[in-house]
Order: structure tokens, then sequence, then C-alpha cells
């Protein structure tokens, strides 16, 4: 059938020609250019989140991107890629280039639980990042069931000792809030049964049906619980007390020596140009202490500090070496 | 008992092998995930008594087929198999990095052969307003991160 | 509480210029992106976060939930036209949705989905005005103990779903389950059953298995059904009959209850419901064999109740202050960002704003029926496209929908492997459904008995001691006999007879 295949070939150049045509009209120009630090940022900027839209990190992801998006005239777009204790986002971001328009919002899960908890990890969290801007961080604290009685850490301690079959519900295994979990229950010497949940919110769901008698949690989003009488806190995980709940004392304070924060910052792969580092920190920096921003950040319970992007990766390291005897405790390692 | 091309026409023997070969897949799948106890259930603990289950259904199936005189009634079409999954995967190889627009046109032409319904005629057209679709809904209009051209 | 008082002052903050405007848009966008396979409500209303920092708190709140509902409302679309559900709720819809529409009642099938729901839609948003606090109560009923013996219920349901032989359907469910179980789950940080891809980290996606396993094998069989010509369906009334809506009437009501009850449960209430109303009509019913083959109650009911659901899933949301899905995770991040922690003080301390949200929702599925309606007729009409020119077009909605996901083209593979399976699953007669029901439901079987039994010291009893529970199982054990029994004496008949 030569005719036919003559029409089909004709058809085919038809559609070559037609494409090529398409592509001339909606032509678009190129970002091809290789990127300056200088003339960053030419197009839009990308920060990988490791956890689902909705929860805290993603919420202070958007809140930050929106005034860079402001304050760089280019958009900043959000990219949620959780799983596998945000090693996945990290991975990610690691093999892009390090032009600044991939960054990552780091976190404890892949840069200081993920390194211990794993046999191995494709990347290094130190080395293989440019760590730029820290952001803040938050702490979690213990809130118990108020039929259980006890209003402080000593009676929570006497009433776990009586009963080791207490229940403690914690965002996972690995989560700060499980290994939170662990090193009170080591530094106190009791014995608590840990319920993992995917995420906080099933594990309050459970907390209120009464299944539960006690979870970790970060302390500032569970303000409103504890004002109504439906939980009580026994303590956070903070240096000092936190603004948003003055009357929740430290577990510091009631000699139990254990501060874990969950704290956020902006990074990006390895091998970024000083001269973009120091771009990039400067305007999250100034979006931190745009005072509408830290007043946000400051009522979901983040305290913001400024450091510079040295002290931050600097930061980094040693939150690793912190957190190691406590992940390796807590059992939360692969086997 | 008929041979094993009679065999290979009988859907519950079929369906049988079928189901074997998932659960094999599965059994693979878990490899060394830790099983635990019944008390202490790890990771591979559910997932390795399913791949079992399916296997072992499986291996029932299989053998009740050799009593099952029924046929499949349907014969594989080969063509819009290889077809429509060769479109679609050329789609997801090109789209990240060749953008949108190459994307649809080249998975449109592969697709054109699925079927001798299609008018090759009207591919270039049917390509073009796809094409332009794609571009202006899906990225200008929904802001889709997909590029519209190679980058 | 007064009611009335609290629905006008609702309907009064409601139907301020702003929040009417953006309740349109809001339903608007979910109702084209339901339409679209893959990019999902919780995708949308993620993006728009951001835009919520510019608007006030009420008009952004009511405009994401916009999306949601509207979402629900499209996604039933696809579902029906090509046998696409664009996301989990709609799967049900598929069933006799797209046999309608193969017998040419792709119109009435629509018609009643946008019936269905809108009533489900008023019916539900007075119950959560009225019981939303009791209703609440009842999801703090249910632990992971229950929770566990409801998914036994549903995944029982799922094989009264199935047309074609129980083991097949069986077989399909555990398959499913152990699909849906590859990831991260809560009880080990590390990824299973993954092969190690990184893409599958989070678990395979949903959608994409969806569309493979219904989309693409349903465009592979309908090329090679008839090699020579694949007609246009013809076209017939466009509305339904008067026995038509007669016959959807009750389907419609006991869908909307089913689904406002189910809805409040946590994970996947208004999924559980869709396929939940669908058994129970196919129980019910006199005709149970025209489930399947385009039964117009088998769209009425999962429509009105996975719309009931979607409606009643923001109860523990705005009572208790718990996110019950990841839409609802998005809505509260929504409220956080607007400096509302949500929680049962909303209702006082933001009564506007409570009474605001739920009056829009009423006002915004009228929209919707109002959008609806009207398009019914356009939806038809593409479907008179030569089919030469339809599929690709839908192979390639499917291709960018499962990849804007998660912009990745990993899923789009994962998407033909669904539908290359999909394909042999229909030549040797096993059905998709039970599959997609196993890999919803699975992973929460697994979460919730490895929990009840930490909870419960190890000991099982604790499915038997919990009364509701025990009524669930046992529910789901006589639903079960009453299946196994007379197909095993029907094949002992067969076997009889062929010796």
């Amino acid at each position: 059938m030569p005719f036919s295949s003559l029409i089909r070939t004709a058809s085919r150049r038809a559609l070559l020609g037609s494409a090529l045509a398409l592509a001339a009209a909606v032509a678009l120009p190129s970002p091809g250019a290789f990127a300056q630090a200088s003339d960053w940022p030419q197009k839009p900027i990308r920060i990988v989140v490791t956890f689902p839209p909705g929860g805290t990190s993603d919420i202070v992801a958007r809140l930050i991107g929106q005034n860079l998006t402001e304050r760089l005239g280019q958009q900043v777009l959000v990219d949620n890629r959780p799983g596998a204790g945000g090693t996945v986002a990290a991975e990610l971001v690691r093999k892009e280039a390090p032009d600044g328009y991939t960054l990552i919002l780091a976190n404890n899960a892949p840069f200081t639980i993920a390194p211990t908890q794993f046999k191995k990890i494709p990347y290094d969290p130190v080395k293989d990042f440019t760590h730029i801007a820290y952001i803040g961080a938050s702490a979690p604290g213990l809130m118990v069931q108020p039929s259980l009685g006890v209003k402080d850490l000593n009676g929570f301690v006497a009433l776990a000792k009586a009963d080791p079959k207490l229940t403690y519900g914690s965002s996972g295994v690995g989560s700060i809030s499980h290994i939170l979990g662990e090193a009170v229950k080591k530094k106190a010497g009791i014995q608590m049964v840990h319920v993992p949940y995917k995420g906080s919110a099933p594990a309050i769901q459970d907390f209120k049906a009464g299944v539960l008698k006690s979870y970790y949690d970060l302390l500032a989003q569970n303000v409103p619980m504890i004002k109504s009488g439906e939980a009580v806190a026994i303590g956070v995980a903070a240096p000092e007390r936190i603004s948003q709940a003055p009357d929740v004392p430290t577990f510091r304070e009631q000699g139990l020596d254990i501060v874990l924060e969950n704290w956020l910052g902006v990074s990006g792969p390895a091998g970024m140009p000083p001269e973009l580092v120091a771009k990039i920190h400067d305007a999250v920096a100034a979006a931190v202490a745009t005072p509408a921003v830290k007043d946000k950040l400051s009522t979901w319970g983040i305290e913001t500090k400024p450091m510079t992007s040295a002290q931050y990766a600097a930061f980094v390291a040693d939150q690793i070496a912190v957190w190691r005897p406590l992940i390796i405790d807590a059992g939360a390692t692969e086997k | 008992m008929p041979n094993l091309a009679g065999l290979l026409r009988r859907t519950e023997f079929l369906s049988g092998l079928f189901i074997l070969i998932l659960g094999g897949v599965c059994h693979l799948a878990v490899g060394d995930l830790e099983i635990g106890t019944a008390q202490e259930m790890g990771p591979g603990y559910v997932p390795l008594a399913l791949a079992w289950l399916i296997l072992l259904t499986g291996a029932a199936m299989t053998f009740g087929g050799l009593w099952d005189g029924r046929e499949v009634q349907e014969a594989v079409h080969w063509r819009p198999l290889v077809a429509i999954s060769g479109a679609v995967v050329i789609f997801g190889l090109l789209v990240d990095r060749y953008g949108i627009v190459l994307a649809v046109v080249a998975a449109t032409l592969v697709a054109s052969f699925a079927s001798p319904i299609t008018r090759h005629r009207e591919t270039p057209a049917l390509c073009a307003v796809l094409a332009l679709f794609g571009a202006l809904a899906f990225v200008k209009g929904l802001g889709l991160a997909i590029p519209i051209w190679p980058r | 509480m007064d009611l009335a008082q609290n629905i006008s002052l609702g309907l009064g903050v409601a139907a301020g210029f702003d929040n009417l405007l953006f309740c349109f848009l809001g339903v608007l966008l979910g109702t084209l992106i339901g339409v679209l396979p893959g990019i999902g409500a919780v995708a949308t209303m993620a993006m728009l976060l951001p835009l919520t920092f510019h608007l006030a708190p009420t008009t952004s709140l009511i405009m994401l939930a916009g999306i949601y509902y509207g979402a629900q409302y499209g996604g039933s679309t696809t579902a029906i036209l090509v046998n696409l559900p664009g996301e989990a709720n709609s799967v049900a819809t598929t069933l006799d949705g797209y046999a309608m529409a193969r017998r040419g009642r792709a119109g009435a099938a629509l018609a009643i989905a946008a019936i269905a729901s809108f009533f489900a839609g008023t019916v539900s948003t007075v119950l959560i005005a009225q019981f939303g606090p009791a209703m609440a109560a009842l999801a703090l009923k249910f632990g992971p103990v229950e929770y566990f013996s409801l998914m036994v219920l549903g995944l029982v349901c799922s094989m009264v779903l199935a047309t074609g032989a129980l083991h097949k359907a069986a077989v399909m469910i555990l398959f499913g389950i152990f699909l849906g179980l590859a990831g991260t789950d809560a009880n080990s940080p590390m990824p299973r059953l993954t092969f190690g891809i990184d893409a599958m980290a989070d678990g395979m996606s949903f959608v994409a298995i969806a569309v493979g396993l219904f989309g693409l094998t349903e465009i592979i069989l309908n090329l090679e059904r008839d090699l020579t010509r694949v007609a246009a369906i013809p076209l017939r009334d466009l509305f339904p009959t008067r026995a038509e809506l007669s016959e959807s009437a009750m389907p419609i009501v006991r869908g909307t209850f089913l689904g406002s009850i189910l809805g409040v449960l946590p994970g996947g209430g208004a999924l559980l419901a869709s396929f939940g109303a669908y058994a129970l009509e196919k129980k019910l019913s006199r005709t149970p064999d025209r489930f399947g083959k385009g039964a117009i109650a088998g769209v009425a009911a999962p429509e009105a109740a996975n719309n009931a659901g979607a409606q009643t899933s923001f109860i523990p949301l705005l009572t208790l202050g718990v996110p019950s899905n990841a839409i609802m995770a998005v809505m509260a991040g929504a409220m956080t960002i607007q400096g509302i922690i949500p929680g049962p003080q909303v209702m006082t301390e933001h009564a506007p704003l409570f009474w605001g949200m739920i009056a829009s929702m009423w006002i915004g599925n009228l929209m919707l029926l109002v959008l609806n309606l009207p398009l019914v007729g356009l939806w038809v009409k593409l479907l008179q496209v030569p089919y030469r020119l339809m599929f690709p077009a839908i192979l390639f909605f499917s291709a960018i929908g499962v990849y804007s996901i998660a912009n990745q083209a990993f899923d789009v593979y994962l998407a033909v492997g669904a539908g290359v399976l999909g394909y042999v699953m229909a030549k040797l007669g096993f059905e998709p459904t039970p599959l997609v029901l196993g890999f919803i439901l699975g992973p929460m079987m697994e979460e919730n008995f490895k929990r009840a039994m930490l909870l419960a010291g190890g000991d099982p009893a604790t499915f038997i001691d919990r009364p509701i529970s025990a009524g669930l199982l046992l529910v789901s054990a006589a639903l079960l006999a009453v299946m196994v029994l007379p197909s095993v004496k029907r094949t002992r008949a067969v076997a009889l007879r062929e010796e």
C-alpha cells in the first residue's frame, strides 16, 4: 500500500509541522541562562517541605514564602514531599543545582534524627547542604488526662511508677514526641507504653476519646485544650517557659534535664556561592523579622532567633550530636 | 486432564497462576522486613501474612482450575494494550524534561496506533489542540509546576 | 443554643458580597479540579493557602470549604462519563454511573448525582448546625478497636459489591491491602515494600492506581471491543424519568444518613459511606442483579453518601479541633494561619465565622446545583465526540492529572502498571473495586489493629469486649455468612451436576 503509507508519512510531517508552528505561537522566553548570584532570583523559587500540607512546618513555609514573594518579586512555591522521615525531601534537594531556586525547610526529622535513626541515608546532613538561615524553634510538652489527678512531673512520675501500663501517644516512631517520651522515661526511671500515631491529630482524637492517657505534642498548639481543662500540661522541653503558656513549667525546672526543640531553618544543596547564601540569608532573616511574620510565628509557638549562616550550620551539626544518644536510647533506630 | 496448552486457555487455571504471580511479587517485596511476633508485630508481619494468603489462594485456584473447564472468552489484543501503555509511559518519560507540549504530541502519536479507528489526518490537529489546551489550562490556568517547553 | 438565631446569623455573614463571591469561586474551582483526575482538593487548597493571608478569615475558610465540596460534585462527573474516579469518594459512583452512561443515560446519571448531592448537602448542613456536638461525641466513641471493626465491616461490604466470584473478590481485597501498606507507617519511619523507590516512600498514589485500574483499562478494553468502530454513545433522555426519580428517592435519603454518620469518623469516613450506601441499596433492592449494570439507585445512594460525608467531616475539626483527614488538615492550617486555633471554642469565640461557614455550605451546595444541572447537557454532548478523538484526550488528562499529584513521572508509570494489571484482571474476571477498597482501608486496619493491641496490653478480647466493636464484627460475620452460604451451595450444585 504505497499510497496509503505515503499519506501517513505526509500526515506525520504535517503533524511535526503543526507542532513546530504551535511552538512558535506559544513561545516563551526560556529561563535557561546560567543563574548568577547577583541577579537571583530570576524565576520562581521552590521550598520543599518534609510534611503534608496544613501542619505547622507547612504553614511556616507558606507564611515566609508569601513574605519572600513580596520581598523578592518572584513567586515562592511550597512543594510538600513527605515520607521516610523527611529523607525523601532532603535527598531531592541535595540532587538539585545549588542555584538558590530549590530550598528546603530544614528541620529535625531529616537533619538531626534521620542520620542516627537510619542505618544509611543517601546524604550527609552537614556536608551535602548549604545551611543558610535559621528560623526558630518550638518546644514539645507532655499533656495528660485530668482524670489522672496529677498536676506536675513528680506526681506523674509517681503515678507511672505505680502503673507501668500507662500509655502515651506520639506522632510516630522516631518523631520528636516519641524521642522526648522515651527520654522522659529513661531519665525519670519509669515504664510507659508507647502508642505511635501518624501525626498528632489522631493521637489527640484518641486522647479526647479517653483511650490514651497522655501524649506529647508541641505545647503551643495545645493551649486551648489546656485552658479548657481537657488536658493538663505536665511540662515543656524548652530551655525556658514559653510565652503562650507561661504557667507550664519546663522539665528542667522540675529536675529533669531535657531540652528538645523542633527547629526550623532554610537550607539548600551544597556548593552555593557565598554571595548567593548571603542574599538568601538576608531575605529570610528580614522576612522572619517582619513584625507580622514574627507575631504569627510566635502565636504558633515558634521562638525566632537571629543566627548567621555559619552559626546555623554549626547548630545543625551540634543538634545531631545532642539527639544521637536520645534516639539510640529511645530504640528508634533501624534494625 | 487436558494438556498444558489446553489448561492455559482455562480461566480459573490462569486466574490461579495470575494470583500466584501477584503473591510471589508481594513475597519478594516483603524481603527481609522484620517480622516480629503476634504480640509484637514488626513492619513485615502483616505484609508477609498477606503474601502467604495470596499465594495459598492462588495455589488453590490453580489446583481447582484443573477441573474447571470454562475457557477465557475474550482474546487478548496486543495492539491497544501496548499502544495505550506506551503512550502514557512516553508522556511520563518526556514531561519532566521536555515539557508538556512535546510530551502530549508524542503520547498522542503513539496512542494513534492503538486502534484502526484513528484517522491519521486528524492527528496533527488533535495534537495541537491538546497541547494548546494543556499549556493554557493546566500550566497557565491552574499553575501546575510543569514546563511547557524543553528545559 | 437557638438554631434559628444561629442560622440567621450565619446566613447574614455568608450572604455578604465577598463571601458569596469567594464561595462561588471556591465551588467553581472545586468543580473544575474535581472533574480533572489527579489535581485533588488537597493540592489546590494548599496552593491557595497563601492567598488567605490577604482575605478575611471567614471568607478564606468559605472559599477553601467550597473547593472541597465542589470537588465532590465534580469528581462524580468523570466517574460517570469516562469511568475515571477523580478521587476515592467517587469510585462507587463509577460502578453504575458509567454503566448508565454506556447505555446512553449519562444525562440522567449526572442529574441524579447533582440532585442527590444537593439533598445530602442540605440535610447534612442542618445536621451540623443542630447536632454537630452530639455527632462529635459519636466520633469520640470510636477508638482504635471500633475503628478496626468498622474497617472489617467495610471490607465485607466490598464483597457484597462484587458481582463476580467471591473468592476472586476476596483475593483482590488481600492484594489491595498489601499495596496499601507500601510506604511509611506510624509504627516505623522506614518505608517498607517499596523496592527502594523514593517516589513510593509516602505510599503509592491512590489516584494513579484508580486512574490506571479504571480509566486506562477501560480505554484499552473499549478499543478492542469493536476494533472496527467504537460508536459514540447514543443520547437518550437528558434528565431522569419520573420512575427513575422515585426509584432514587429512598436511596438518596438512606445514603444521606449513612454518609452523615460515617463522615464524622476519621480517615475513610466519606469513602466507607459511599461504598456502604451502595452495598446497602444492593442488599435492599428487589433487583440486585441490576446493580453494576446501570441501576440509578447505585448512583443516587453513593453520591448522596459521599457528599453528606464530605460535609460532616467538618464536624470533628469544628467541634473537637481534630482534623480527620488530609483535607481537614489543610483547613486546620488555614484556620491557624488566621490565628484561630481549631477547637470547641471556635463555636463560641468566633460565632459569626462558625455559623457563616456552615450557612455558606448550604449556599455553596445551591450554587453547585444551579451550576451543575445546566452543565449536564454540555458534559453529555462531550460524549458525542467520536471516540477516536476522545480517547487520546482522556489519556492526556489522565496522564497529566496523575503526574501533577506530586510532579513525579513515577506516578504516571504506576498508573500504566495499574492499567495493565486491570486489563489482565478484566480478562480473568477479577473486579477492581475490592482491590481499591482494600488499598484504602488496609493500612488503616493494620494501624488500628496494632494500636488497639498496644492499648489493650496485647489482649485480642478487646475487640469483642467493647460493645460497638462487637456489634460491627457481628454484622460483618452475619453478612459474610449470608454471602458465602448460597455461593457454597451453588458451587456444590454445579459440581454435582457436572459429575
